[in-house]
């Protein structure tokens, strides 16, 4: 194993931990509910070097996501998704604003990091941009 | 939707067996056997690759996924001006003046890039990598501002062009310096159609294979066809939505997908060869082809021609189906197109102008 792969494999362990904390953790035993309106709705995070990991955007909250070059900070509120931090110079992923429908993308591609909204709405099978 | 993407499913509900369980119960419990889907996702190329595989077993799925990732990774290895790779060693021979033997890997993606720059009037010229590298747009992150005119005007008076590039069967000579090949516009595109051609070779069918979206579709999604979102200029969301066919590309160029603002001002990647700025008059062009080299190349020709040579450029690149969306956010159809896309707004009234990122 190489001291890139253990990287790798670091920083997909802390992913996943920061996801299983983000989307279980202070909710067991009780509904937390989230906004209706976003019920079933769903974000795909995909990090370089990973299979992708759906993120609930019925339920508020943080989480941060290593990168190829750094942390990049996702906020979820109110059904939607955004970056709010990466360590790219051109921040086009936070330019990019809110995602909500499904469709909606985002990539901080210097950072290897990409959010897609996923959803039942129209069954899009891929964006073309 | 459990049919739809059972893996990801899968994923999110990981924390728990029993979830896991249920999960499996309801998608039993749904009657019909759904579609087995395979989709994986890797960056390469400057980009995200994401390939669905419909209705293939697991085994020859883990085999493609193997096959089409090594196949990216070589290619952005090989057809990267800027990597030390195939395409950088014949830029460098090229430079030299003097003849030399084409790798037979690289042959076919500089003879197709030169047929369809010449079709596309000049307009999609892949010579031009010296004035990408003086802009920056040849790295991740661009440099921020444009360079000094006079950098512009020195390299644009040595007129590098594909038509400096002599050839005698697979060999070839440069006759101009200036001249340095940059396959950003094609590789991507030329990559997705090997990509389809392999699955083809080992028997899959239907599948869909989107490189940054650049993509390429055969066969249908189990019992129903593809579906793509094109996505709106200058913004996260979905402008019209399409289903294909039994085999098409759909792709799209725009001023939004490699871009710096400076002065209030937007400088995006696609460079008019006639000018050496940025092309004016239109911020996206979408083009549906068979294959998706071919389309790459037309996008970019399309966004550089503009509202007032569009559909000539379109006519002589073979593309009949082609949507342009102008400086001022009117949208332009050809007829083939109009009547497969739905529209997310009122085409008539184009896309609204407010939208220019702030940070």
């Amino acid at each position: 194993m190489t001291a890139a792969d253990r990287w790798v494999v670091g920083a997909a362990l802390a992913l996943v931990a920061s996801l299983y904390v983000w989307s279980w953790g202070g909710s067991l035993g009780s509904d937390a509910g989230g906004s209706d309106a976003a019920a079933g709705v769903v974000a795909e995070v995909v990090v370089a070097g990973h299979p992708g990991e759906t993120i609930d955007l019925g339920r508020d909250g943080e989480v941060e996501v290593q990168g190829r070059m750094g942390p990049s900070r996702l906020l979820v509120q109110d059904g939607r998704v955004r970056f709010t931090a990466s360590p790219c110079r051109n921040k086009q992923c936070i330019r990019s604003g809110w995602l909500a429908h499904e469709g909606d993308f985002a990539a901080c591609l210097p950072n290897g990091v990409a959010v897609e909204v996923l959803g039942p709405e129209r069954g899009l099978d891929a964006i073309n941009y | 939707m459990q049919a739809r993407r059972p893996e990801r499913i899968a994923g999110r509900q990981a924390p728990s067996a029993a979830v896991l369980l249920l999960g499996a119960l309801v998608l039993t419990a749904c009657g019909a056997r759904p579609t087995p889907v395979h989709e994986f996702q890797f960056f390469a190329m400057g980009t995200l690759v994401e390939v669905t595989l419909a209705n293939v077993e697991n085994a020859p799925a883990q085999e493609a996924r193997r096959a089409i990732e090594g196949l990216f990774r070589r290619a952005e290895g090989d057809w990267d001006a800027w990597r030390p790779g195939a395409l950088a060693r014949f830029n460098r021979r090229l430079a030299g003046g003097r003849p030399f033997a084409v790798d037979a890997d690289l042959l076919p993606l500089l003879q197709g890039s030169s047929e369809l720059s010449r079709r596309s009037h000049g307009l999609f010229d892949p010579a031009i990598g010296r004035l990408t590298e003086l802009w920056g747009f040849h790295r991740d992150e661009s440099r921020g501002r444009p360079p000094e005119p006079e950098a512009i005007a020195a390299l644009m008076r040595r007129r590098p062009a594909m038509s400096d590039l002599r050839w005698n069967g697979r060999e070839v000579q440069g006759t101009n310096p200036a001249v340095q090949i940059d396959l950003g516009a094609y590789a991507k595109g030329y990559a997705v159609d090997l990509a389809i051609a392999h699955l083809r070779g080992v028997r899959i069918a239907n599948a869909l294979v989107n490189a940054g979206g650049d993509l390429r579709a055969i066969g249908r999604r189990g019992e129903r066809p593809w579906r793509i979102g094109i996505r709106r200029p200058r913004s996260a969301g979905v402008l019209a939505t399409l289903e294909l066919g039994e085999d098409e590309s759909v792709l799209t160029s725009g001023d939004y997908e490699r871009f710096f603002m400076y002065d209030g001002k937007r400088y995006h990647h696609i460079l008019d060869p006639r000018t050496g700025y940025p092309a004016q008059g239109a911020m996206a062009a979408t083009v549906i082809s068979r294959g998706a080299a071919e389309g790459d190349a037309a996008a970019t020709a399309l966004v550089v021609a503009g509202p007032s040579e569009w559909q000539a450029v379109a006519h002589d690149m073979g593309i009949a189906q082609a949507m342009l969306i102008d400086g001022l956010g009117r949208i332009h159809l050809t007829e083939a197109l109009r009547p497969r896309l739905r529209f997310t707004i009122d085409p008539e009234r184009g896309i609204p102008m407010d939208m220019d990122p702030k940070p």
